[in-house]
């Protein structure tokens, strides 16, 4: 019988733990456990039928680290063949009446993936193809994919066995007593991207006993609508008289799992602790118990590494601000592939309460596949917020969506069939809810009637690719009123409409409706709320709108949504000011402590980035540029201010910190100047610098501080990150034909890539002059990798680079 | 066995280990408005995780090898630390993964605050290793100082062994890179020395310990002891 049908009339139970019957069996600390399918498998073949003789149904290989992290590929197909083999031939040798599958076993790499760790997402995916293809060289009936503390690992895993086969692949994650994986995610948000990307069954195994699991098996009945697995481990292990022993007994584990099956889960068995005994138990306690089969789900769900967001938890903001289209400055970051740009505009997004980020880079002459997959990979380092990807090109939207960490929103479909045939199949691979916009070949009907007609024609053609309803998410266009005058009318009845007789859930771009108006936010927000009045689920916005905000807390705490109007009460009370003010020369403390003599003389812009003041920096730069021309600002104001505060902490008078928050006060002037100066115009004339923190090295702390401090000295920084190639920074530096380059590296095991790195660079840039910098070096260990200066601290640096340009002139 | 250690709270900050983390010293104002708001910010990112074992430990005598159980090696620096003692406690202890995602985040906006940042996270993984430490204490162990791969004699290298023997990557989420930088950044792998005998659970003497160590030239070094 068939894996699957087996499952639909019966409770599928699956074997125990394997380490601890190793052990018992001679394996040593320190030994590898899978290498014993070829020293010892008559052992591994016992433990096996010892598991179906209890009464499993799957037995899992053994094959838990077997992956090429750890072995060379030969010995790795043996070992991988080696195993389904021997978990076959106990399958066959078992003589209990009933029917018996092999899972092949993937475990977790053991590494943590970029940018936190060094294992690259598409490494991840090969390293884990491997081990999937020599396993069906030996047909097992399942993927068994366990132990993962990691979504994008897990992500990794199960595209990995998605891609090599149709067999039904299973996945477990291990989660904490706090209920999460390791790296923070919910089972909610497991559930959401692992049911997405079309796992057979999901669920939970290792890290607690039994009745610890129940929270997280709670979720998962809640969220999925496919198949629960439950795989605990026999409680907490202590030492006894010398031996490990756990402390759930084989009836008290059985009777634990059993109730948790009464509740739902469909698959069962045990991890570390759980011997045949414990199956044996399982078995006899659950093989009666008819399957509770959860009712198909109609929540529509997306995440984050760590979070799911419900639509019907009330209107979801989607923060449209990542988006070039009318930004100068946003597309001159785009050309210059500041990503810091980008993200800034995340965060601020996110701080204003956006619950979901738009992304869309798409602009003339850049690489928008490439440029979006890094905009996507970089926000999704640093904001938990779920993204909604949005681009038109169907190859940017397959990179971006299989690198992204979770379920995403895909930005969008139409009516028209080559549309739907190009992004519905990528989103039966990776997941994600789709944007339906109700306009088709013959473009946007002018009724409601015609928009909810494209609407159920995206509906069925979705349905036939076997996506489900709740997976889309309909568009009916907001036209502009000002040009229609029922424009808004229309769209609100198209809203409703799909709400009621589609039953599905909406989204709309709301400032579309007030083009061409003045105070266009009084019309956006009133047609907000009339929106969210008729049924809208979803709206594509700008967070950083006073009336729009205030107008989706007010609708919230109208409808009961927020109790006792805490969110609109806090809202309003930190809503920023409509005005701001700028402070006065006099507002700014003087002299209050003994390091400030001698400026006595200087201007309030001055005495601000000297005190650190960030945001009056600011403020006073923008005062000043009322009617002093912008180079005159940065001479006269901004560098006597960074030299005075830069002696200082070479005579150690002021430190690190304090020199950080003069130099970040000084970046916010130039910010202000930047923003008021003609396109092409450069705010400064010195050197472009180039920096990274060198290949193997994951630390960026001290690149950033000396980045800092050279852009508030007015260099042109290029900064390439962490963990750089080689020939990324010789692409860079040769690019720039930048006369100068600052490599940075923490430990004594990169400083290797860094001696590489000058290498490359003083053959094939003679012209560029390297400065090291990192905990580990001196100028001594310097020298002796050929760089051309060392910097002790991020001013050394500026210092040095003074120093190189003025021989340049 | 490899058991683990996750306190439910950790001691308060010392606000003054933060600022001689983030390189203040005597004698300036420091900034303590952000200094407040980045410890809200921070604080609630932390899960304390250590995972630990002990291992039988044997001095060989030649050439100052010693046996620590899990990995064999030769070191003078070890060899002094463990002279009275018969066993190892080896542990490696990290904040999880958030804490460094709060300062990635916060870099994109300010360098200074994830300097702040980088230096709460110094002052709060050396309070999860006391606590442990003080844990260990508390039930009876005399142990000594601790020690790290990468001190003294101690190659960088024993990290690779030190994982495997703790199991890092499953119990606690702490990773190895190939280069040998554990991620999550704020983390520590350590042994000390269980002494024969039973401790008088003394309290430390002090925090940190810049007088008993040798580098003279490290910028973190405490010019108050």
């Amino acid at each position: 019988m068939e894996l699957l049908s087996f499952l639909q009339e019966h409770i599928l139970i699956l074997d125990g733990g394997m380490g601890t019957l190793l052990q018992a069996s001679g394996l040593q600390t320190g030994e590898s456990p899978e290498r014993w399918c070829l020293t010892h498998p008559d052992v591994i073949r016992s433990i096996h039928l010892s598991y179906y003789d209890a009464g499993s149904h799957v037995v899992l290989t053994n094959t838990f680290g077997a992956n090429l992290l750890h072995y060379e590929d030969e010995e790795l197909h043996d070992i991988v063949t080696a195993s389904v083999r021997l978990a076959r031939e106990a399958a066959e040798l078992s003589t209990t009446p009933t029917e018996h599958f092999v899972g092949l076993d993937i475990g977790p790499t053991g590494k943590l993936l970029r940018p936190y760790g060094d294992l690259d997402f598409e490494d991840a995916v090969r390293i884990f193809s491997a081990t999937i293809r020599y396993g069906l060289e030996e047909h097992p009936d399942l993927i068994f994919i366990e132990t993962m503390n990691d979504s994008y690992e897990t992500k990794a895993a199960l595209l990995a066995a998605k891609e090599a086969c149709d067999l039904p692949v299973f996945v477990s994650n291990a989660y904490g007593s706090d209920g999460k994986l390791m790296t923070g995610a919910t089972p909610e948000a497991m559930s959401a991207m692992l049911e997405g990307m079309g796992a057979t069954a999901i669920g939970t195994n290792c890290s607690l006993g039994p009745d610890a699991l129940r929270p997280v098996i709670d979720q998962y009945l809640a969220a999925t609508s496919v198949p629960v697995l439950l795989k605990p481990n026999a409680g907490l292990p202590r030492v006894e008289n010398g031996r490990t022993v756990y402390d759930v007994d084989p009836d008290a584990f059985a009777a634990s799992v059993a109730d948790m099956v009464r509740l739902g889960v469909r698959i069962c068995g045990g991890c570390c602790g759980t011997t045949p005994e414990h199956i044996r138990a399982l078995s006899a306690r659950v093989r009666d118990i008819h399957p509770v089969f959860s009712e198909p789900k109609s929540e529509t769900l997306i995440s984050s590494y760590t979070r799911a967001v419900r639509f019907s938890d009330g209107p979801v903001l989607i923060g449209e601000r990542i988006n070039p289209t009318g930004k100068k400055h946003f597309k001159q970051a785009l050309k210059e592939n500041d990503i810091g740009y980008v993200l800034k505009e995340g965060i601020a997004q996110q701080d204003a309460g956006a619950a979901v980020l738009d992304v869309n880079v798409g602009m003339p002459g850049i690489d928008e596949a490439a440029l979006l997959e890094t905009v996507v990979c970089e926000l999704q380092s640093v904001i938990d917020l779920p993204l909604q990807i949005d681009t038109s090109n169907s190859e940017a939207m397959a990179r971006s969506l299989r690198r992204y960490n979770g379920k995403a929103l895909i930005n969008s479909v139409n009516g028209k069939q080559e549309v739907m045939d190009a992004i519905f199949p990528l989103q039966r691979k990776y997941g994600g809810v789709i944007i339906c916009l109700t306009l088709d070949e013959n473009g946007i009907p002018e009724t409601a009637e015609g928009r909810v007609a494209i609407a159920r024609k995206i509906l069925e053609n979705a349905q036939a690719h076997g996506i489900a309803k709740k997976d889309l998410l309909f568009d009916p266009l907001a036209m502009t009123v000002s040009s229609s005058p029922d424009a808004a009318l229309v769209t609100l009845t198209a809203l409703r409409r799909i709400r009621e007789e589609l039953g599905c859930h909406t989204s709309l771009g709301v400032s579309n409706v007030s083009f061409g108006l003045p105070a266009r936010d009084g019309i956006n927000s009133a047609f907000f709320t009339l929106a969210l009045e008729h049924g809208l689920s979803a709206a594509i916005m700008n967070p950083h709108s006073f009336e729009m905000m205030r107008s989706y807390h007010a609708w919230r705490a109208l409808h009961g949504l927020d109790d006792h109007c805490m969110s609109y009460i806090d809202f309003m009370q930190h809503a920023p000011l409509q005005t701001t003010s700028i402070p006065s020369a006099a507002a700014i403390p003087k002299n209050e402590s003994p390091t400030e003599a001698g400026t006595t003389s200087s201007s309030p812009l001055q005495t601000a980035i000297e005190k650190g003041l960030r945001d009056q920096a600011g403020l006073l730069a923008k005062q000043l540029l009322e009617n002093t021309a912008p180079l005159t600002v940065i001479s006269e104001h901004i560098v006597p201010a960074l030299n005075e505060v830069g002696t200082r902490f070479e005579n150690k008078t002021l430190f690190l910190p304090q020199l950080l928050m003069s130099a970040e006060a000084a970046a916010s002037a130039f910010d202000v100047i930047r923003t008021a100066m003609q396109e092409n115009q450069s705010v400064s004339a010195r050197s472009r610098f180039i920096i990274a923190t060198v290949k193997g090295d994951i630390h960026d702390i001290g690149k950033n501080i000396v980045k800092l401090l050279m852009e508030s000295y007015g260099f042109l920084v290029t900064d390439l990150g962490k963990d750089v190639d080689p020939e990324t920074i010789l692409a860079a530096v040769l690019e720039h034909h930048a006369p100068m380059c600052g490599l940075s590296a923490l430990m004594t095991t990169t400083v290797p890539a860094m001696e590489d790195t000058i290498r490359l660079l003083h053959e094939r840039a003679p012209f560029c002059k390297v400065i090291v910098g990192g905990a580990v070096l001196t100028k001594d260990y310097a020298n002796s990798i050929g760089a051309d200066y060392y910097a002790p601290d991020a001013m050394a640096c500026v210092r040095i680079a003074e120093e190189i340009e003025k021989a340049e002139q | 066995m490899i058991r683990l250690f996750i306190p439910d709270t950790l001691p308060d900050v010392s606000h003054n280990e933060v600022l001689r983390y983030a390189g203040y010293r005597k004698s300036t104002l420091p900034d303590t408005d952000t200094l407040q708001y980045l410890l809200e910010l921070s604080l609630p990112h932390i899960q304390g995780r250590i995972c630990y074992d002990f291992f039988p430990v044997c001095i060989e005598g030649q050439q100052d090898m010693v046996d620590l159980g899990f990995a064999r090696l030769s070191s003078h620096s070890l060899c002094q630390l463990l002279a009275d003692s018969k066993q190892v406690v080896l542990f490696a202890a990290t904040l999880g993964l958030n804490f460094d995602r709060i300062v990635a985040r916060t870099a994109k906006t300010s360098s200074y605050d994830a300097w702040i940042l980088h230096a709460i996270g110094a002052e709060r993984i050396e309070a999860l290793a006391d606590a442990f430490e003080i844990m260990l204490r508390s039930q009876g162990y005399d142990i000594t100082r601790r020690f790290s791969p990468g001190y003294g004699d101690v190659p960088l290298t024993l990290q690779r062994e030190v994982f495997s023997a703790l199991d890092c990557p499953r119990k606690i989420g702490l990773t190895l890179t190939e280069t040998l930088l554990m991620s999550p950044a704020k983390s520590v792998t350590a042994l000390a020395g269980v002494r024969s005998g039973t401790c008088d659970q003394s309290p430390k003497p002090s925090m940190h310990q810049c007088a008993s160590c040798s580098l003279s030239n490290c910028s973190l070094r405490d010019s108050r002891e």
